[in-house]
């Protein structure tokens, strides 16, 4: 995931404060919170140090003395852990600087038209003994509890959602400020979870990009009025820590509403919170199907994707004209 | 709130009609913002206006996916980057490119209260939702192939709410439509309009059928109506009659100052200080509230003795600048 700018607001003594953009690895970044964290580990001052950081791009700048910083306020939080040994504060600690990644997500409504998501409906309860049992065992726990069709691809239905998708990829890219890419496939899988079921905190794609899955976009769809509870999908934010990423405790939650598409990075950690349907019955489940897009380096223009009019994008919209 | 909305790319052409439309929004007192979709490359400068914001999208003029050129699938992509971006929460009166207002539509609407304008020559015969059977292919792309579809086509009168719900499957559909074997038989409109009826239909929005051939006249079929407003709208660009409705005003938080005769303006944060060539920097002085576009040229031309119509297109080009820029607003008067 690529590094966004951290805005950083500092306040100085006399009410005094200057709000500026920093780069996370910026080794400033480092010495202010290393001042400050210093000062608040030792209890007094520190040697002053002398700070010169750019403003609008360069063409300006702004100068203080370390002695003049009282606090540090940054969007998305940065998190400082200092290193101590035993329990005497440490001359000069060392500050660990980790950034919360809070993932982009967008969410679409009505994202079918009223007989499509109809026929989604329709189809799901034709196929009620299509569906498996999908469990992930990861030694310890079972990761996941639901039913599904894991070769949903090659339905029809899938290819329905598959075209909408691709319609709104443009957009949904530029949502996440990513670069337009050639789609290698659209994976999906239609699910049906029930009373109990869940899918603990998971990754669709490995950190070492191994897995081409760049967005992961879930579609749902249920009966309404809706005869279950729970079931959100939580969206985690990580921990990055010199490449190294890990879930953080914070998360975004997103209720799983009917006819809505939930779409993220598929390298974000992500939950399905448990369900309970009281009924039990196949027919009240909360159904998602799950489409992974695959992203490749080059364009191959064999490749056609949902009603077989789509090929890969060989060239972004907005720049062909 | 009512957002009038055309999509348009920017060019000479379109520019002309841009501003036609411009012209006729204004006369006619239409409420709200208007608002020209520019499809263009990301980072291209945008087309400046007296009275419309430009809002720069995605250009989809070829489709990113099929390849295929039709520049009708601007419109709805134009529609979902903007409200989708934006998050817009009106009513938007949605005007086809090169269309004229000559009566305003003040009406706002809810969601679920659309109109639009009749499409009484809409194909029909035993195809798919009542179509001709040159669109047998739709049944295997549509659910309900039986769906009655509402007859109507732009200008369209609808809740943003709603306008995004449709605007990808409008968008999805004519890249469909546009597969149908021979569709460059049909009139090169037809894909966008039955697009936007399908999805019209297929999200049940129950768009109302009305006549608003008083409200708007179409350059596809406006014949003399068209010629004649195009005729007067010409001949208010050559004697000025505009400019006396435009009334330049100074935004409030601009500071200025004059150094060796050049002015300068500071516009806050963002832009920062801009430099004004002379016109630029005699326009600004004389904008005092009172002054419309038109006494501004009147009073230039009697101190410098240039030209109506080159005095004409200076102040208008200088005080569309100033208005891109953040300098002024331009107010219009009866």
């Amino acid at each position: 995931m690529s590094h966004s700018m951290i805005e950083l607001r500092l306040l100085l003594e006399g009410g005094q404060s200057q709000s500026l953009d920093i780069a996370p690895d910026s080794p400033e970044l480092a010495r202010l919170f290393h001042v400050l964290g210093s000062r608040s580990a030792s209890g007094a001052g520190s040697d002053e140090q002398f700070f010169q950081l750019p403003l609008d791009g360069g063409k300006e700048s702004f100068s203080f003395s370390s002695t003049q910083l009282v606090a540090i306020s940054t969007r998305p939080p940065v998190l400082i852990q200092f290193e101590q040994q035993d329990s005497a504060p440490p001359p000069a600690a060392q500050p660990l600087i980790e950034q919360i990644e809070r993932p982009h997500h967008m969410v679409i409504d009505d994202f079918l038209g009223h007989y499509e998501h109809q026929d989604m409906l329709a189809y799901a309860m034709q196929q009620a003994d299509a569906f498996d049992p999908g469990t992930v065992e990861t030694g310890e726990q079972q990761a996941r509890q639901n039913l599904a069709i894991l070769e949903f691809a090659q339905a029809a239905h899938s290819r329905l959602i598959c075209n909408r998708l691709l319609t709104w990829l443009p957009r949904i890219l530029q949502s996440f400020g990513m670069a337009p890419f050639p789609v290698q496939q659209v994976e999906s899988q239609l699910t049906a979870s029930n009373d109990g079921h869940y899918y603990r905190a998971h990754l669709d794609a490995d950190q070492d990009r191994d897995l081409r899955r760049a967005l992961t976009c879930v579609y749902y769809f249920s009966k309404q009025p809706s005869q279950f509870s729970g079931g959100a999908l939580r969206i985690y934010d990580a921990i990055n820590d010199g490449g190294q990423r890990w879930q953080a405790d914070s998360f975004q939650q997103c209720e799983s509403v009917s006819n809505r598409m939930v779409i993220f990075p598929s390298d974000s950690f992500h939950e399905l919170m448990p369900i309970r349907c009281p009924s039990g019955k196949f027919e009240d489940s909360r159904f998602a199907v799950t489409n992974w897009i695959w992203q490749q380096d080059q364009p191959d223009d064999a490749l056609t994707h949902g009603w077989g009019h789509m090929h890969c994008a060989s060239e972004p919209a907005g720049r062909m004209d | 709130m009512i957002y009038t909305v055309f999509v348009s790319a920017d060019d000479v052409e379109e520019q002309k009609e841009a501003e036609l439309i411009e012209y006729a929004w204004q006369r006619c007192g239409q409420a709200g913002e208007l608002i020209r979709l520019v499809p263009s490359p990301p980072g291209a400068t945008l087309p400046n206006h007296s009275l419309a914001r430009a809002e720069q999208t995605l250009s989809w003029t070829k489709h990113p996916y099929i390849q295929d050129y039709y520049p009708g699938y601007n419109v709805p992509a134009a529609l979902l980057e903007w409200l989708q971006r934006d998050a817009i929460d009106a009513t938007i009166l949605l005007l086809e490119s090169g269309s004229i207002l000559r009566q305003a539509i003040d009406q706002e609407v809810e969601p679920g209260a659309s109109m639009g304008h009749t499409w009484n020559t809409m194909p029909s015969g035993d195809g798919p939702f009542a179509l001709s059977e040159k669109y047998t292919a739709l049944r295997a792309w549509c659910v309900n192939r039986d769906l009655e579809l509402p007859r109507v086509q732009l200008p369209l009168l609808i809740h943003s709410s709603d306008l995004l719900k449709i605007c990808p499957r409008w968008l999805e559909l004519i890249g469909l439509i546009r597969t149908v074997p021979d569709i460059d038989t049909a009139p090169p409109g037809h894909p966008l309009k039955l697009a936007l009826a399908i999805a019209a239909a297929e999200y049940r929005l129950g768009i109302r059928e009305e006549d608003l051939t008083s409200n708007v006249i179409e350059a596809e079929d406006g014949g003399q109506n068209y010629l004649d407003y195009y005729e007067a709208y010409e001949a208010a660009w050559a004697n000025g009659d505009h400019l006396r409705s435009l009334l330049p005003k100074r935004r409030p938080g601009v500071r200025q100052a004059c150094v060796l005769d050049q002015w300068y303006l500071e516009l806050g944060s963002d832009t920062g200080l801009v430099s004004l060539n002379v016109s630029a920097g005699a326009i600004w002085q004389l904008c005092d509230g009172q002054r419309t576009l038109m006494d501004i040229v009147e009073t230039l031309q009697a101190t410098y003795g240039i030209p109506l119509k080159t005095m004409m297109e200076d102040v208008t080009e200088a005080a569309k600048i100033l208005r891109y820029q953040g300098a002024i607003n331009l107010e219009t008067v009866a």
